[in-house]
């Protein structure tokens, strides 16, 4: 074991401490490191060892500054530096707006990586805590992974010595609440769903701060709640909201007696109100589902003692776990996900009750473009000072001639590009504070929490100073060490171009990273027009989707039907167990054909629809006859897609042969007819095989009411809804969707990347193009005298343009042939998430290498047509 | 009388040295302070204190042993000089005079 205190530390202790009192402060150091490793350990001993340099790090410890960096010449420094800024307002503008347009994207993806980063980390024990997760291989559904467990299960793990703690929370179905207030005629009603019922100890394992009541026994209260703060303030307004009555359909009267302040946006868990465990382990029925292996009850959260290994406790668990549930569930084991990872790694786990799980593929490509952005403003610095750096070599001879050394110029020149960024970030800044409020419009997040982290705030101002300064202007402060002095003082101080190939390099980079973003772009683009309008095989829009929520509206569907179609602009309502373009969990079942029970086993989605369904959605039916809507007939009876028509019975006809769904009747079901395959789930995934039953089947009941409306007065057609809601479900306000919006949302994460993909390409062409511009600028003024001398001997325009942009058409072809195999391995990458999907054609290729060439070349022909079409008696003209 | 410009830590970091009478030096401070007064000071402080009050006169100090607990390095010890006594006295006599202007107090 390393008994030394940090090398690193002592050196840089060493360095900068003045050799008067180095000695002294060494030993003392020393001292204490030895006196703090016997007592506290060798770990904490480092600690302060570099805690103690750090704190000695003081102006009045330090070396005097050598006087190369008198602050005479400091000073001079940065007024020639600012100097140069004023003196040559096009390149300081070019510099200047396209940092402060890359350091602007750069920050708010930044923010943005940040906060998704962060999530749950607000929680004062979150190092600690876990959430259990469970890997099932289910004989219905096949292997799953789930982030719910059975409810006895947290008994048992309270045993183990390496766990401090348990919690669980649960989740139910939509609720509603009531609200009386006196100064109303009718009392407020809210339809809730996104609530927990929550185990006593949920606020001494979670850090949600109270703002009202003891967090030890807010939630030890039967017929209690606790509400948000905005949750209160939506039923009581701003009234004292303490004591205050609910009226819960499901569970009678409650009392508030508890305020939560909001979950933060960096929560996985995100709640309107929290409900008491008590109550429901009192009532019979909620007990017996509570206390059975069985059933999978709630979520459940760990706080592990620190340093115990998650890894162990999950194996531990697998064990305990195995041996209680029943046998027909093929359990496989138990494991820990810590709290940090829930974000950005839940996915494939169903039954999570987190909001909009992230994932890091996206974070870290958002974090490339603002990388890509960065670089690309960057190198416009970089351009513009080498190729300008003629200009800065009489300066650098005569500050070399009165005893300038080569680390001094560097210095120089390395401050200069510091100086820029540090303008360019404090326009940046200011951009960033105005676009923020846009930005989270396109990223779906809070933000502005971000402007509260000041340390982070100041680090990354500081990171980006350093880096991006030394980076940029390490290339220019080079080559003007380098400069001969012997040619400066024999006049050879000429034109003299220094880096060509280099320029030409990092313009070529610079376009290649354009050209890519912006052939992916527009490619994400063609991908989610093609989502928006492929032909999904059924009608998805015009199409009202009403949830059926209570007992009363399900025992009475069929005249809730009736009285919804009553209306004129209603074309068709049917009644289903779950809508195509479901973005809910499915149910699965395996079924088998008749005579190989035992052979293969299929696993395929469930549906129910009843007699209507097809007319409502306009599911083709392909062979045999829908349900009829007469329970003796349709009972026993299901429908089945081509798919998986085309498994069972490959040619064959599926009509009229038997299959036996196992686990769910022990008789088999009449295949009576075979639609025609529809897109049910989203174009991520291939068609499976399903089964649509009728509604009265033995296996999901029905959940939902389809309308399928005529465009016009959609409001009033919606008014008659909710009447019929009224007249049959008096208890619960109606909750609608239009499918097609819903159908949408199964891309919403791929369109905040478009989105974000097009910002990113533009801001990359323009900046780019910036620094094309200014770079053309100076290649025109450069060569005015060669284009006079041509011009007199008789070129004409086009032959001077071709002249002077020649090199840069010979760098965008180069660009364009490096990005386009870069690109297409990218979109064959990002394309692979969709079975169905764009073919890649060629033709965007070209698209995006016109585009970008068309843009850069415009720029760079400005400068080529003024100087061509500057008359020679002006570029000649030496008196 | 010159006027006596001495810190509150100032104060303390010297007398602490008084006490110590010759085996005053930067780690040895520190831990005196701690038993004495509890507080815990970081010895970067303790070094700059001492280094001001020897420019100010009130120390003066000379190099001890070296010891491998210091990796080999040397201590510095400080002394308290005749213009340190002084000031100390003058301070403490300064406060003697006001704390006998105070009129009756109960600090009960």
């Amino acid at each position: 074991m390393n008994t030394a205190p940090p090398k690193w530390a002592d050196r840089f202790l060493r360095w900068f401490c003045r050799p008067e009192i180095l000695e002294e402060t060494e030993g003392d150091i020393y001292e204490l490191f030895f006196l703090r490793m016997e007592s506290f350990g060798i770990k904490r001993a480092r600690r302060r060892f570099v805690w103690d340099v750090i704190r000695s790090f003081k102006p009045s410890n330090c070396k005097k500054l050598t006087p190369q960096f008198s602050s005479v010449m400091l000073r001079n420094y940065l007024k020639i530096g600012l100097r140069n800024i004023v003196k040559f307002p096009l390149y300081s503008s070019i510099n200047i707006v396209g940092l402060i347009f890359g350091i602007t994207s750069f920050l708010l993806l930044l923010f943005y990586a940040r906060h998704e980063l962060s999530y749950d980390r607000f929680h004062p024990l979150f190092p600690d805590i876990h959430r259990v997760v469970l890997h099932l291989d289910d004989p219905n559904e096949g292997e799953r992974t789930l982030a719910i467990t059975p409810g006895p299960l947290k008994e048992l793990v309270n045993s183990f010595p390496e766990v401090v703690s348990t919690t669980g929370i649960m989740r139910m179905g939509q609720l509603t609440m009531e609200i009386q207030d006196s100064s109303l005629a009718t009392p407020l009603i809210f339809s809730e769903r996104d609530y927990f019922i929550a185990q006593p100890n949920f606020f001494r394992v979670f850090g949600f701060e109270l703002s009202n009541g003891n967090p030890d026994d807010v939630l030890s209260v039967p017929n209690s709640l606790v509400l948000t703060e905005s949750t209160a303030y939506k039923y009581f307004g701003n009234q004292n909201p303490i004591g205050k009555a609910v009226f819960c359909n499901r569970l009678g009267p409650l009392t508030v007696t508890g305020i939560v302040k909001d979950p933060p946006s960096t929560s996985h868990l995100q709640f309107n109100f929290l409900l008491p465990y008590i109550g429901f382990q009192k009532e019979e029925g909620y007990a017996r589902f509570l206390n059975s292996w069985r059933s999978l009850a709630d979520h459940t959260y760990l706080v592990l003692k620190p340093e115990s290994s998650p890894g162990k406790i999950g194996k531990k668990l697998t064990n305990l776990v195995g041996k209680s549930v029943p046998e027909n569930i093929n359990f496989l084991q138990a494991s820990l996900q810590p709290l940090e990872d829930i974000h950005l790694g839940s996915l494939g786990i169903e039954n999570v009750p987190d909001d909009r799980p992230g994932t890091m593929r996206y974070v870290f490509i958002f974090m490339g473009i603002a990388l890509f952005v960065l670089l690309i403003s960057g190198i416009n610095y970089t351009n513009l000072a080498t190729a300008r750096i003629f200009r800065r070599v009489r300066e650098i001879g005569v500050r070399k001639v009165v005893g300038a050394s080569k680390t001094q110029v560097v210095y120089q020149f390395l401050g200069e590009a510091i100086l820029l960024v540090g303008i360019a970030i404090i326009g940046a800044l200011i951009v960033t504070a105005i676009l923020l409020p846009f930005f989270e419009g396109i990223s779906g997040q809070d933000l502005d929490t971000i402007w509260a982290e000041k340390l982070f705030l100041v680090g990354t101002v500081l990171g980006l100073l350093l880096v991006l300064g030394i980076l940029m202007g390490g290339l220019p402060a080079w080559y003007i060490s380098q400069v001969n002095l012997g040619y400066i003082l024999k006049g050879k101080i000429g034109e003299e171009v220094r880096g060509i190939h280099l320029r030409s390099g990092l313009v070529v980079f610079q376009f290649v990273l354009s050209m890519v973003m912006i052939i992916l772009t527009s490619v994400v683009f063609l991908q989610l027009r093609f989502l928006q309008h492929k032909e999904l095989g059924f009608t998805k829009d015009q199409m009202v989707v009403i949830d059926i929520n209570s007992q009363a509206a399900r025992n009475n569907f069929q005249e809730m039907k009736a009285a919804f179609a009553s209306h004129a602009s209603v074309e068709a309502v049917s009644a289903t167990s779950r809508v195509p373009g479901e973005w809910k969990d499915i149910r699965q079942v395996i079924v088998f054909p008749e005579g190989e029970r035992k052979g293969d086993s299929l696993k395929t989605y469930f549906f129910a629809f009843d007699e209507d369904a097809l007319k409502t959605f306009e599911i083709d039916l392909y062979s045999g006859s829908n349900f009829t809507g007469m329970n003796k007939k349709d009972s026993a009876t299901i429908l089945i897609n081509e798919r998986l028509a085309k498994i069972l019975f490959q040619k064959e006809s599926a009509v009229g042969k038997a299959l036996w769904i196992p686990d769910r009747a022990d008789y088999p079901f009449r295949v009576r007819g075979v639609i025609r395959d529809f897109h049910f789930q989203s174009l991520h995934v291939p068609i499976a095989p399903m089964v649509i039953g009728p509604w009265d089947n033995p296996i999901q009941a029905i959940d939902y009411f389809s309308c399928r409306i005529h465009p016009s007065g959609i409001s009033e057609t919606l008014e008659h809804f909710s009447e019929v809601q009224e007249t049959f479900d008096p208890e619960t306000p109606m909750e609608f969707h239009f499918l097609s919006e819903q159908i949408d949302r199964f891309y919403e994460s791929e369109k905040r990347a478009g989105k974000i993909f097009a910002i990113g390409a533009i801001l990359s062409i323009f900046i780019a193009c910036m620094g094309l511009f200014g770079l053309a600028a100076l290649t025109a003024s450069q060569k005015t005298q060669e284009v006079g001398i041509r011009k007199v001997l008789g070129a004409n325009t086009f032959q001077l343009v071709r002249l002077l942009s020649r090199t840069y058409i010979v760098q965008l072809f180069i660009s364009f042939l490096i990005a386009s195999p870069i690109a297409y391995f990218l979109i064959n990458r990002w394309l692979e998430n969709f079975s169905y999907r764009i073919d890649i054609h060629i033709g965007i290729f070209f698209f995006a290498g016109a585009i970008s060439s068309f843009v850069a070349l415009t720029t760079v022909w400005f400068w080529s047509f003024r100087a061509a079409n500057t008359s020679p008696s002006i570029t000649l003209n030496y008196e | 009388m010159r006027r006596i410009n001495l810190g509150e830590l100032e104060e303390l970091v010297l007398l602490i040295v008084a006490v110590l009478n010759n085996k005053a030096y930067g780690v040895a401070v520190m831990q005196e302070i701690d038993r004495q007064t509890g507080r815990e000071v970081n010895i970067s402080a303790i070094h700059s204190c001492l280094r001001r009050l020897e420019e100010k006169g009130y120390l003066s100090s000379d190099w001890g042993k070296s010891s491998s607990q210091r990796g080999g390095r040397r201590k510095r010890l400080y002394t308290v000089t005749q213009a340190g006594f002084k000031a100390l006295i003058a301070l403490k006599e300064t406060r003697e005079k006001l704390w006998t202007q105070i009129p009756q107090i109960s600090l009960s």
